[in-house]
């Protein structure tokens, strides 16, 4: 046996009762407490027995979206599981509505982008020591839907921005948005010998797309006008995001449409971009 | 730092890695270096080059293989063994820059990561040791 999954499936008991009333949490927590124990012990007693208990570690999954639990406490349960248990990974997959019942929710298309946000604070739990009580609180129960949780909470806590390339330690350079695990050895290997600017990061491979709003090179921000403030990055970031968003509600036409489909993809970012009326007050100046 | 004579010439060496220590043999020696380095295979003749055919002299490459390990370090002579194992061009040129850079500066060549032809060897040695542990699933 390489690893075991005892899959939670829903993050609440009484989402458990609603959805799955044969299960119970105890039935669920106790099996995974006896697997956790079990790696403890066949840790210790390594010299004894050869084989190892369950070596590739215990995990679990998530359903995400069938029930109105917020992302903060999702987040805070995986905490605690990699905190109490010793898991290796915690799943969490969207819900498709498939069948139809008055406990589940219908939902058009499943929640892809929020299941997408977990998997990114779940790496931050893991491997850049943020703690899911800096990412969210009751105020923002849920992730920003533009910004990823780590830019996010950057933003929120541009008291410790800018960070000196140069000079920051490992756990420092870690909390940059854009800057990984990869980046952030390979600035403290090249930073040994020379003194780094933005180029030397670009030639590095470090993707500066947003990591350059939050660092200084040698005391430099790397507008020469614009300086470090708020408004100034978060235009910026939101800017950007939707760049990489599509433009525009084309959709490939249908000879079976009776129906022509313009509105029928709304987007959440939708409202950010401009419209054809936006467009047309910025050509006659109606503003 | 290292400011040898660029010279413009094409080297020709027969496409082993002897043979690339050979020409990094003569390069010490000459205090140059030179603007291309070509295996004989992957040659192509045309009327701007200057072609100096550079065949493998096992004595010299003995010396450059020997002095890597004992004047930079058993690492470097790694690194530059697997970037040339892989396939992307101008991989060759690379590879020499990081040997005779080596020999001035010493071990410490391997933190020099913003120098452009460390940090192009470091890629080609990660891209070449992540192919081959993609093969590894078939056997």
């Amino acid at each position: 046996m390489d690893r075991t999954s005892i899959n939670i499936e829903l993050p609440s008991n009484d989402s458990l009762k609603l959805l799955a009333p044969q299960k119970e949490k105890a039935g669920i927590v106790n099996p995974m407490k006896y697997i956790s124990q079990n790696i403890a012990i066949s840790k210790q007693e390594k010299s004894i027995y050869k084989e190892k208990f369950v070596p590739a570690g215990q995990t679990t999954q998530l359903i995400v979206g069938a029930t109105p639990e917020t992302d903060l406490k999702i987040m805070k349960l995986s905490e605690s599981l990699y905190n109490n248990l010793n898991l290796k990974r915690v799943y969490y997959s969207a819900y498709v509505s498939v069948n139809n019942d008055e406990n589940l929710p219908t939902l058009e298309a499943p929640p892809l982008l929020r299941e997408n946000r977990l998997y990114q604070a779940d790496w931050l739990l893991r491997f850049y020591g943020f703690k899911i009580n800096d990412l969210l609180d009751e105020n923002h129960p849920n992730f920003h839907t533009l910004l990823d949780p780590k830019c996010d909470w950057a933003l929120r806590h541009l008291e410790n921005f800018p960070v000196e390339i140069n000079k920051a330690d490992y756990n420092t350079l870690l909390k940059v948005p854009g800057i990984g695990v990869i980046s952030a050895k390979r600035i403290i290997t090249a930073r040994r010998e020379f003194n780094l600017n933005f180029e030397n990061l670009r030639k590095l491979g470090i993707v500066l797309k947003r990591a350059r709003y939050f660092i200084t090179c040698d005391g430099k921000y790397f507008d020469p006008i614009k300086s470090f403030n708020q408004n100034f990055i978060s235009e910026n970031l939101l800017f950007l995001e939707r760049i990489s968003t599509p433009s525009s509600n084309y959709v490939q036409t249908s000879l079976f449409d009776t129906f022509p489909r313009t509105q029928e993809l709304s987007y959440n970012f939708d409202k950010l971009l401009p419209t054809k009326e936006d467009k047309h007050k910025c050509l006659t100046g109606m503003l | 730092m290292f400011n040898w004579n660029v010279i413009n010439k094409t080297y020709v060496y027969d496409g082993t890695f002897e043979g690339l220590l050979t020409i990094a043999f003569d390069c010490y020696i000459k205090k140059v270096i030179p603007l291309r380095i070509v295996s004989k295979s992957n040659l192509e003749i045309n009327f701007l080059d200057t072609i100096v055919e550079i065949s493998k002299d096992e004595v010299k490459a003995k010396r450059i293989f020997d002095g890597i390990v004992k004047n930079i370090s058993y690492s470097t002579l790694y690194n530059s063994y697997y970037a040339f194992l892989s396939d992307s061009m101008g991989k060759e040129i690379h590879i020499l820059k990081y040997i005779l850079n080596g020999f001035m500066i010493g071990p410490k060549i391997n933190t020099m990561l913003s120098l452009d032809f460390v940090f192009a060897v470091f890629s080609m040695r990660k891209r070449m040791l992540g192919e081959s542990h993609r093969f590894k699933r078939f056997t």
